[in-house]
This record gives C-alpha cells, structure tokens and sequence, in this order.
C-alpha cells in the first residue's frame, strides 16, 4: 500500500469517527423528584432593579397595599 | 418576602370576569385556553356567590408531585412555574389540580393536549425575563417589573386579592373585622360595610 492510498485510508477512518461522533447522545441523569427545566433567574436581575432585591420589595408592597382600599383612603384624605 | 398567594372574597366579587379578561389581554391567552376563571355557585339565586380561581400556588403542589417529566419549580417567592420546553402534554397536572389549573390548547391537526399551560402569577417562566421568547411561551412577566398579577390589580371591587400572603391577608382580615357580621348576612353592605350611624342588618336579611 502505497503512502497516499494510507493518508486516503486515514483520512476516511477519521471522517467515519466523526460522523459517528454525531450519532451519540450524551446521557442524561434524571434525578427522580427534581425540576429538570432551565434554571430560572430572580424577578430582580433584571435591567429595572439591576439586582436590587430591596428595591424590588419595596415596589411589591407598595403594590401590595395598593389593594387595601381602608389604607387608600385614608391616605387620600390626608 | 412571604410566599405569593391569591385570595378571593365572594362577598365581594360580582362575576364580572374583568380578572378573566385581564388575564387574557395581558398574556394574549390563546383561544380555548382560560388561565382564570369565575365560578359562581346558586347562580341566580338570592345570595349567590361567586369566586375566582386560577392556579393556587399550592405550598404542596400536586401538579409537581406527578410529572412525570419533572418539568415543575418553585420559586423563592412561592410561585408554582413550569418549564414548556420538558413538558410533554400527558394531562397528569390536570388531573391532579383540584382547581383544575392546568390548561390544554385544543385547537391543530389532533384537537388536544399540547403544552400545558397555566395562570403563572405573572411571573413569566424560565426564560430571559420579559424577553420575546418569555412572553411567547408563558405570557408577560410583571413580577420582573415590580407588579402583580394583572388580575388582582384590575379587580373592580378588590374581591380578588394577590401578593404576600401575610399581607393580603391582614387586608382581609381588616375587612372581615369591619363587616362586623355572621356569615348569614348578604349583600353590598356587608361587602363594603356600613355608612356610620346605620343599624347592623338582621341575621338572614338584606344588609
């Protein structure tokens, strides 16, 4: 066998590795009783609060008390 | 922060659906697909109640307990979300709410049982939040932007409430202190109390 039908011959025993590379499937552990979506991330990180959980907080209760139409109107008196 | 939570309060609500119809405008719900909805029971009958219900955001959710796929997380505020992308349709969620939650579209080529889709307390789901992929799969995220559920914050008479538990339910709390009344008392005086220097109405009629 002559030097270039053996670089031919690698060459394709390299093309066949890959190839089968590709139909492997990497394998998954499944932990029984855990979320197995993507991670999701905190309503705070975000462009508005930059991570400010306090700040998020506050908004919420401002929001919170917003539905307690005793305190509205007593606030609105004032 | 507390765990999230909805409360409704059928001496208030007067199925009006305004929650429902918030809901659906703010996420653009698809057709046959009703994240809330009002019940009414004794509808038409003198002192009929109404409720609102949606998806609980059960401590111990069920629908987490029997996926199959796992696809179900909670987050650090209470709420119950899903990932649409590992949720595989099986309907065990549905049949395990006992309020009925989980939603199936029903429309294409086989008529049921694509991904699941449920009320997320406005909170979007696992995605970029507020991003377009968000909103797609799960609707608009307003806990990201420091609001709560389109529902409860459109709710016309305050019957139905959302937010910190503790908190909405010293709102609660505080109203049932000012009704002053039994539970066999009805009617917008009760929901709403009563002007000063008027008598408390009589058990069992119209207040």
């Amino acid at each position: 066998m002559n030097a270039g039908k053996k670089l031919a011959l690698a060459v394709a025993a390299g093309a066949l590795m890959v190839m089968l590379a590709g139909c492997g499937d990497q394998p998954k552990v499944y932990k029984q009783g855990q979320y197995q979506g993507k991670p999701d991330s905190k309503p705070w990180d975000n462009d508005q609060f930059k991570g400010n959980q306090v700040e998020w907080e506050k908004a919420i209760k401002g929001r919170n008390q917003g539905q307690n139409e005793y305190s509205r109107a007593v606030a609105s008196a004032k | 922060m507390a765990r999230m939570k909805f409360l409704c309060d059928a001496e208030r609500c007067i199925e009006c659906n305004g929650c429902v119809t918030a809901c659906k405008n703010e996420h653009e719900v698809p057709w046959g697909v009703n994240r809330r909805r009002v019940v009414t029971l004794n509808d038409g009958v003198p002192g009929e109640k109404s409720i609102s219900v949606a998806c609980m955001h059960c401590s111990d959710a069920p629908c987490m307990a029997v996926c199959p796929v796992d696809c179900f997380y909670k987050t650090s505020e209470g709420v119950v979300l899903h990932d649409k992308d590992l949720c595989i349709g099986c309907g065990y969620c549905f049949y395990a709410c006992p309020f009925g939650a989980p939603q199936f579209p029903q429309d294409g080529a086989f008529g049921l049982r694509g991904k699941m889709d449920k009320c997320t307390f406005c909170a979007g789901g696992p995605e970029l939040d507020n991003s377009a992929a968000e909103f797609k799969k799960y609707g608009r995220n307003r806990l990201a932007e420091g609001k709560l559920p389109a529902c409860a914050e459109m709710c016309s008479t305050k019957a139905l409430l959302g937010g910190d538990a503790d908190v909405i339910a010293d709102i609660y709390r505080n109203r049932v202190l000012k009704r002053g009344k039994g539970s066999e008392i009805w009617g917008w005086g009760t929901a709403y109390g009563k002007p000063e220097g008027k008598p408390a109405a009589q058990p069992g009629g119209k207040s």
